[in-house]
């Protein structure tokens, strides 16, 4: 997104405008004041949820029942790190972030490097019914997860998939395929012939070609799908629930904190504070790619 | 779709500038046209398999259990109805109508919204010069945030007594529990999750738009609003659409909002919602399959519909007429 921006400015553009000196721009910058303050405030009302969260998370239990989160303003020193504490020795929160992180991580590599492959082949190679797949996986992108859950179910205890990682995984990689292959199909696509041309010419391998060529090329629109499917399967919930019972992501450890004890809001609160830490930092790190590669698949 | 299929090959043929077609090439089918079809074949296999055994097998399923009277709490009564399902769905107004009554007022409502908020913020972001990246930082916020946890924070929020929103209604009130009100606040924790998504696919489609044009239509007289719907929205017009699928096929599919905030009590059940609960509550496999059936065509007729709408401009299909 940003080179996009860097070439609109870079293109060679129309003479200035004759009154674009300097004592114009700073006129603009000041003009444009009222609206900074007014995007830093909506950014600032954006965040009061999230805010409210994290001060929750570090208010004390007995507190945290009868006094809502703002009293932290005019008594800081309540504040505490007790929950946090608490936390960490409670093995269910910890052992369902572990989960969590093996479904997102399977979820996400198993699906890019599947999807890679077909990708490449259905951007560069020619099959026939390369046409009526590439349609199929399109009708995939709109089928609803519900619809998979009861066959899935039964598959799955049949296969002793039921209540595993490994299934979870397998099921997010099913239904994060088609929109990446889709994307990296569009992405692949892109990729100017000539060098791919020259590389054939050269007598490289497909492989060759796929492993040292395409992968590399590919980058941004790969780190922006490790984002979203990531994003996803860390998110997901309804999945989790059916077909999992001991095996709990944190999403479900989290909601099932909610149903069995309506209040237990010192558990929930840092609970849902460190859920929301780890696809921060992968969004955050990642953010540049994620516009790019998105738009990669669609606009081109 | 591209690249189409018979697109010369070799640098040298496109040189020469001949437009050579498939059938002469297809007669001698080559060592290497042979290898590449089996080596795609491999390729496609691992992709073609998951996708098979664990999204089409169970939709082929579905589809046929939504023609069952199959519930697991009376497994030996499963035999074929027919069509008889469907019927019974789409003429309960109780439950299937109020229920998609409530998702697309759900989905109409925040995807607009989202739509103008989206815009705005798109627009302020692209034309700012400081603070572009503390803003951009703070707005995305949301969008990276679990929705099981947003959906408890807003719940939370809304909570008579510690709940800082619950607050400004005044006295006892608990507006999570009256369906008007309840809606609306489904709908402000939708938007304010999404809205950066929308944000950011709209920035990135304004970043598309040529600046020399804009200034162009401006020396030509044209007012602000005529740039913004005759110059930035016809260039846009693919973001706009992406943006607006992705995010219409999510909305109409919404459950994990409402399950927390209300868990679909006081008629403020989605479809999908409706769903999970015959499926997974009421243990009816054949009604609640017919729904996902149902779900599945109705988010099929919107994306078609867009993409009709929109004319060319649909994904899986060549993008022209940007850059």
């Amino acid at each position: 997104m940003t080179a996009a921006a860097e070439i609109a400015t870079e293109a060679p553009t129309m003479p200035a405008e004759p009154h674009d000196s300097v004592a114009a721009r700073i006129g603009r910058a000041v003009a444009k004041a009222p609206l900074q303050i007014f995007l830093i405030l909506v950014a600032l009302l954006w965040l009061v949820p999230t805010f409210g969260l994290f001060i929750t998370s570090i208010m004390p239990t007995s507190l945290v029942s009868q006094e809502g989160w703002w009293k932290f303003f005019s008594h800081p020193s309540i504040a505490t790190f007790s929950n946090y504490r608490a936390l960490y020795d409670n093995s269910t929160i910890t052992s369902s972030l572990r989960t969590t992180a093996e479904i997102a991580i399977g979820g996400t590599v198993l699906p890019i490097l599947i999807a890679a492959l077909a990708g490449y082949a259905f951007a560069w190679l020619e099959f026939p019914g390369r046409d009526i797949l590439f349609v199929v996986v399109i009708g995939l992108l709109v089928v609803p997860v519900q619809m998979a859950l009861i066959p899935i179910f039964s598959i799955y205890d049949h296969l002793g998939l039921f209540d595993t990682v490994l299934g979870l995984v397998l099921f997010h990689t099913a239904f994060g395929l088609p929109f990446a292959i889709f994307l990296l199909r569009n992405f692949f696509v892109g990729i100017p012939r000539d060098i791919l041309e020259s590389a054939r010419i050269d007598g490289a391998s497909e492989m060759r070609i796929f492993i040292r060529l395409i992968l590399p090329l590919g980058l941004p629109a790969i780190a922006s799908l490790a984002i979203f499917q990531f994003l996803w399967t860390w998110n997901d919930l309804i999945v989790a629930l059916t077909l999992a019972r001991n095996t709990q992501p944190i999403t479900v450890a989290i909601f099932s904190q909610m149903r069995e004890f309506g209040t237990n809001v010192d558990i929930i609160a840092p609970a849902s504070f460190i859920s929301l830490v780890v696809p921060l930092i992968v969004f955050f790190a990642f953010q540049r790619y994620f516009v790019q590669g998105l738009l990669a698949g669609s606009v081109k | 779709m591209r690249p189409p299929l018979g697109t010369p090959r070799l640098g040298a043929v496109a040189d020469a500038g001949v437009q050579v077609g498939q059938p002469p090439r297809k007669r001698m089918l080559t060592e290497r046209q042979r290898a590449e079809r089996k080596l795609a074949w491999m390729l496609c296999a691992p992709a073609v398999a998951v996708m098979a055994l664990v999204a089409i097998y169970p939709i082929i399923y579905a589809i046929y259990l939504s023609f069952q009277r199959y519930d697991l709490r009376f497994p030996a009564d499963k035999t074929w109805v027919g069509i008889s399902n469907y019927t019974t769905i789409l003429t309960s107004t109780s439950l299937w109508w109020q229920a998609f009554g409530v998702t697309v007022l759900i989905t109409v409502v925040s995807v607009v919204i989202e739509l103008v908020l989206g815009m705005l913020a798109a627009i302020v972001m692209h034309r700012a010069i400081f603070g572009r990246g503390i803003v951009r930082t703070a707005v995305l916020l949301p969008y990276g945030i679990v929705t099981v946890v947003a959906a408890f924070s807003w719940q939370y929020a809304w909570t008579p007594g510690t709940g800082y929103l619950a607050g400004l209604l005044g006295g006892n009130s608990a507006p999570l529990t009256h369906q008007w009100q309840a809606i609306p606040i489904i709908i402000l924790a939708e938007v304010w999750k999404t809205t950066p998504f929308m944000a950011l696919l709209l920035l990135a489609g304004l970043s598309l738009v040529p600046e020399e044009l804009l200034r162009a239509a401006k020396v030509d007289g044209a007012t602000a609003w005529q740039r913004f719907w005759r110059v930035m929205v016809p260039v846009m017009k693919p973001a706009i659409l992406v943006a607006l699928l992705f995010r219409t096929l999510d909305a109409f599919r919404i459950f994990d909002n409402i399950y927390i905030l209300t868990q679909g009590s006081q008629n403020t059940r989605s479809v999908s919602i409706l769903d999970y609960d015959q499926l997974f509550t009421a243990l009816n496999l054949g009604v609640g399959s017919a729904m996902s059936v149902l779900i599945f065509l109705f988010t099929a007729l919107i994306a078609f519909g867009y993409i009709k709408g929109f004319g060319a401009a649909a994904p899986g299909q060549d993008v022209r007429g940007v850059r």
